[in-house]
């Protein structure tokens, strides 16, 4: 379909063209609101906790945030304190397989 | 304190250096390794090799930026990362290789202007121009010089312009520049002494490597191609699509076309863009092994958190296919962005030619949608330092991107092709239309607002760029 007289008529028309250069900022606004997501995504993190070189059986969990190193985490009503946290496998998409290897806490 | 290191000072690096400087500079490391000690602002070079703007105002210095934004600047070229011990070296300019270590790197190199691949392409060792850099793009505006010498002596010169591999992309750079031609001999009277050739490996005109935009609503549907089509009419402009360049000799480029035929086009000046590929970095192991094939596809761009390796048909139905948090699925504190990501695949359909030829136009991920991965990016090293996670995702299928291809710079009588994609990568799950694209957010219109638009993006993002007051307010 080809661009009419008519149309071309609109292109030139400078007043016309101040409406349309206002339309396009407000589409370009519109568009970059409408594409920036909320911080909403949340990666789910699924934790393998292990003892190291102790006797406390495996457990696995779901957590929002990744465990970090020195923290406290209760497991069968045991204190226990991560040592070291790798992946078990690559992240993807929204989901990380990691690994907490704990001791148990001293204090 | 953690380091931050990017490589690349391109939209996508120098956006994201801006957030992370502003948000964390003075906490932690924040740390810029660029070739060039300025920002280049690309969608200006064009008025650059038409001779219509001079090339400094189309760059910004970076250093009195960063030192502003808390980020330390590096100025080499970076060649060797070490994912497993987490350090880049660099090779610094007039200097030796230096060390920088990171906590998380940020790949936004930029493309490598593949002109092998083609040979006999590009103004180094080829017989053919480009706009893709500022060097270029200025020996672009002398060859054009020296063409309107000859026409005014009376010459006839076949200028042939557009793309210059098979697999090439930035359609739209091309486009502007040969309306800008255009408008250019009709201002000088020497239009009639011009053959324009437009070249290029789309699979219809107005492609533009995003499978074309449609716009409107009923019987009154219009896409790209009836657009360019009529401006190419009203242009006296001839047009040679679904044709890749095989090599490039002193007055002709020689092509295979979709059908797998061979032939050639002669010309007297061209432009055609290159193809682009991954920056040439080394990849390195802790016991000096390459493990590029942990971080880097067989075109140099960088892994992320995409779907590789679906065919089309099942890429165009999976719009989470495409990366979302941008993130390097085996070193989890490499992130890309810009062109320096690798698509999970093309957004126009792909096509094999007879002869075993790809022709496919890649996937267009400049500019806005650059700077947009950039700033996404970096909010979520933010988040990453300061919450432990990442909070912001946004796919190519979901993002909002702008293209304003200018046929002439004039304020009062100029004219540009604006181009509006919501998304950017067609969503036919979310939006049952014929391009899978919002009918609002999706626009394509031709008139002097665009010439408006243009001039106001340049103006507005060279003080974005510069980090000066209210930069965060506008969009990338």
């Amino acid at each position: 379909m080809e661009i009419t007289k008519w149309e071309r008529f609109w292109m030139s028309f400078r007043l016309y063209q101040l409406w349309c250069f206002l339309v396009l900022n407000l589409r370009i606004l519109w568009g970059v609101s409408h594409s920036k997501r909320p911080p909403r995504f949340v990666i789910e993190y699924r934790v393998s906790y292990l003892e190291a070189g102790g006797s406390y059986p495996c457990t696995i969990a779901n957590a929002d945030r990744p465990p970090q190193v020195g923290h406290r985490v209760i497991l069968g009503g045991n204190r226990f304190e991560i040592i070291e946290v790798s992946p078990l496998r690559p992240p993807r998409g929204t989901f990380c397989f990691l690994q907490a290897l704990c001791k148990e806490a001293e204090d | 304190m953690a380091t931050v290191a990017i490589i690349g000072a391109g939209f996508a690096g120098h956006t994201a250096a801006l957030y992370l400087g502003h948000r964390l500079g003075r906490d932690h490391h924040i740390v810029m390794i660029s070739k060039n000690d300025y920002f280049l602002y690309l969608p200006s070079l064009v008025w650059v090799g038409v001779g219509h703007m001079p090339p400094e105002k189309v760059r910004v210095p970076l250093k009195p930026v960063y030192d502003r934004m808390h980020v330390h600047f590096v100025q080499g070229t970076a060649r060797e990362v070490h994912p497993d011990e987490n350090y880049v070296l660099v090779e610094k300019a007039g200097g030796g290789p230096v060390r920088v270590n990171y906590d998380y790197l940020l790949v936004a190199t930029g493309p490598k202007l593949n002109f092998e691949g083609t040979p006999g392409l590009g103004p180094q060792h080829g017989h053919t121009l480009s706009i893709c850099c500022l060097n270029h793009a200025i020996q672009c505006r002398d060859a054009y010089g020296q063409c309107i010498e000859r026409m005014k002596r009376g010459e006839r010169v076949r200028m042939v312009i557009g793309v210059g591999h098979p697999r090439s992309t930035c359609q739209g750079a091309a486009f502007e520049y040969i309306t800008n031609v255009h408008k250019d001999l009709v201002k000088l009277g020497l239009r009639d002494r011009a053959e324009l050739m437009w070249f290029s490996n789309e699979p219809a005109i107005g492609d533009f490597g995003v499978g074309g935009v449609y716009t409107g609503s009923g019987s009154r549907v219009r896409s790209s191609e009836d657009f360019t089509t009529s401006i190419f009419r009203e242009f006296d402009i001839k047009w040679q699509v679904r044709k890749g360049a095989r090599h490039v000799v002193a007055d002709r480029v020689c092509w295979e076309d979709y059908e797998g035929n061979f032939g050639e086009t002669e010309y007297d000046f061209a432009m055609l863009i290159p193809q682009f590929i991954g920056s040439p970095l080394k990849y390195i192991g802790r016991n000096g092994e390459d493990v590029s094939s942990k971080l880097v596809n067989q075109d140099g761009f960088v892994i992320v958190d995409g779907f590789y390796g679906l065919p089309y048909e099942r890429l165009v139905y999976t719009p989470e296919a495409w990366p979302a948090t941008y993130q390097n699925p085996n070193y989890r504190n490499i992130f890309a962005a810009g062109i320096a990501f690798a698509a999970p695949g093309s957004i126009s359909v792909p096509h094999i030619t007879r002869n075993g030829t790809n022709m496919t136009a890649s996937a267009p991920r400049t500019g806005m949608v650059s700077g947009t991965i950039g700033r996404l990016v970096a909010k979520n090293i933010i988040s990453l330092l300061e919450q432990g996670r990442m909070t912001h995702q946004e796919r190519m299928t979901e993002m909002f991107s702008a293209c304003i291809a200018s046929m002439s710079g004039s304020l009062w009588d100029g004219s540009a092709v604006s181009i509006t994609l919501f998304p950017t990568v067609p969503n036919f799950l979310r939006y049952r239309n014929r391009c899978g694209r919002d009918p609002f957010g999706t626009r394509i219109e031709i008139g002097l607002a665009g010439a408006w638009m243009k001039r106001m993006i340049h103006t507005t993002m060279l003080w974005k760029v510069q980090g000066n007051l209210g930069w965060r307010i506008i969009p990338e």
